[in-house]
């Protein structure tokens, strides 16, 4: 199993703004064949916007404030992202915290919001969203096996 | 009263100037009956305490920036406060909407250290923090008088 093309640029939509894009890919998707590949991929790109942003010198009052960033941008941010649970995620991958008491489906969704402004910050004009697009793809396939 | 207010005020004073005197002071007041309308005071301290680190046109976004920056730095002291029952304090002390995220006792803990810190970070001298005290009581008994 390896992610598609159309998984791809769903997930590119999402990071691009695009939203009515991103929906309208989403409603050709297929449970059974795209479920898994996708949820890898949006993982992968999770995990490689992380790495790009955090390193080993990354604290936990970094995380902080960083996640209160995000939050105070939009009302919408505020209410839909749960400092308690977005902080540890992002933990987990910084600093190998534990996380397996947490709720699988509200820590997709931190991840979600999280991994939305993580790109935005990075202000990637097409060509550095692509690039960003194959690192993630690599990193889903090799996962995928 | 007037008795009872100004204990609650030198208790008020010792915690917000990292005397360790502040728990016998404080355990004076419960002992002696004194604290009730303690809480008043706490929370007047506080909600001046917001408004003055806030300024008067603060964003619902400048208030989740103070609580993580009040949780930051109270991390120094191995203390870890709820963010959300923090922001909903400092977010009725700056006179908005409160979702309530917290019962009393967390309420109460969340209001004294966090405006140990906002004292703390003032660096008030001894005439500043009495002028500050002041100002609590006054709107306090406000408070009490409705």
């Amino acid at each position: 199993m390896a992610v598609t093309d159309r998984q791809v640029a769903t997930l590119r939509a999402q990071l691009a703004g695009d939203l009515e894009e991103h929906k309208r890919l989403l409603t050709h998707f297929d449970e059974e064949s795209d479920a898994r590949p996708y949820v890898t991929l949006t993982n992968a790109a999770f995990f490689k916007a992380v790495d790009r942003k955090f390193n080993s010198d990354t604290t936990a009052d970094d995380i902080i404030g960083f996640v209160a960033d995000v939050r105070s941008r939009s009302e919408n941010v505020r209410a839909a992202l749960d400092p308690r649970v977005a902080e540890r995620v992002l933990l987990a991958l910084v600093k190998d915290a534990d996380i397996s008491d947490l709720d699988r489906r509200e820590a997709r969704r931190s991840e979600r919001i999280l991994l939305n402004a993580l790109i935005a910050d990075e202000h990637l004009d097409p060509a550095g969203l692509d690039e960003f697009m194959a690192t993630a793809r690599k990193l889903a396939d090799e996962l995928l096996g | 009263m007037v008795i009872s207010e100004e204990a609650q005020v030198a208790a008020l004073r010792a915690l917000l100037s990292f005397d360790p005197g502040f728990q016998q002071l404080h355990q004076q007041l419960a002992d002696e009956g004194h604290l009730a309308g303690y809480d008043d005071l706490v929370w007047s301290a506080f909600s001046i305490a917001v408004r003055r680190r806030l300024g008067r046109a603060s964003s619902p976004g400048d208030i989740v920036t103070l609580a993580a920056s009040l949780r930051v730095s109270l991390r120094q002291q191995q203390v870890e406060l709820d963010p959300l029952a923090l922001e909903d304090a400092i977010r009725a002390a700056a006179g908005g909407q409160v979702v309530v995220h917290y019962d009393d006792q967390a309420r109460a803990e969340i209001l004294l250290l966090a405006l140990g810190q906002l004292i703390f970070d003032e660096d008030l001298d001894e005439a500043g923090l009495d002028d500050f005290l002041v100002l609590a009581r006054a709107m306090a008994g406000r408070r009490k008088r409705g």
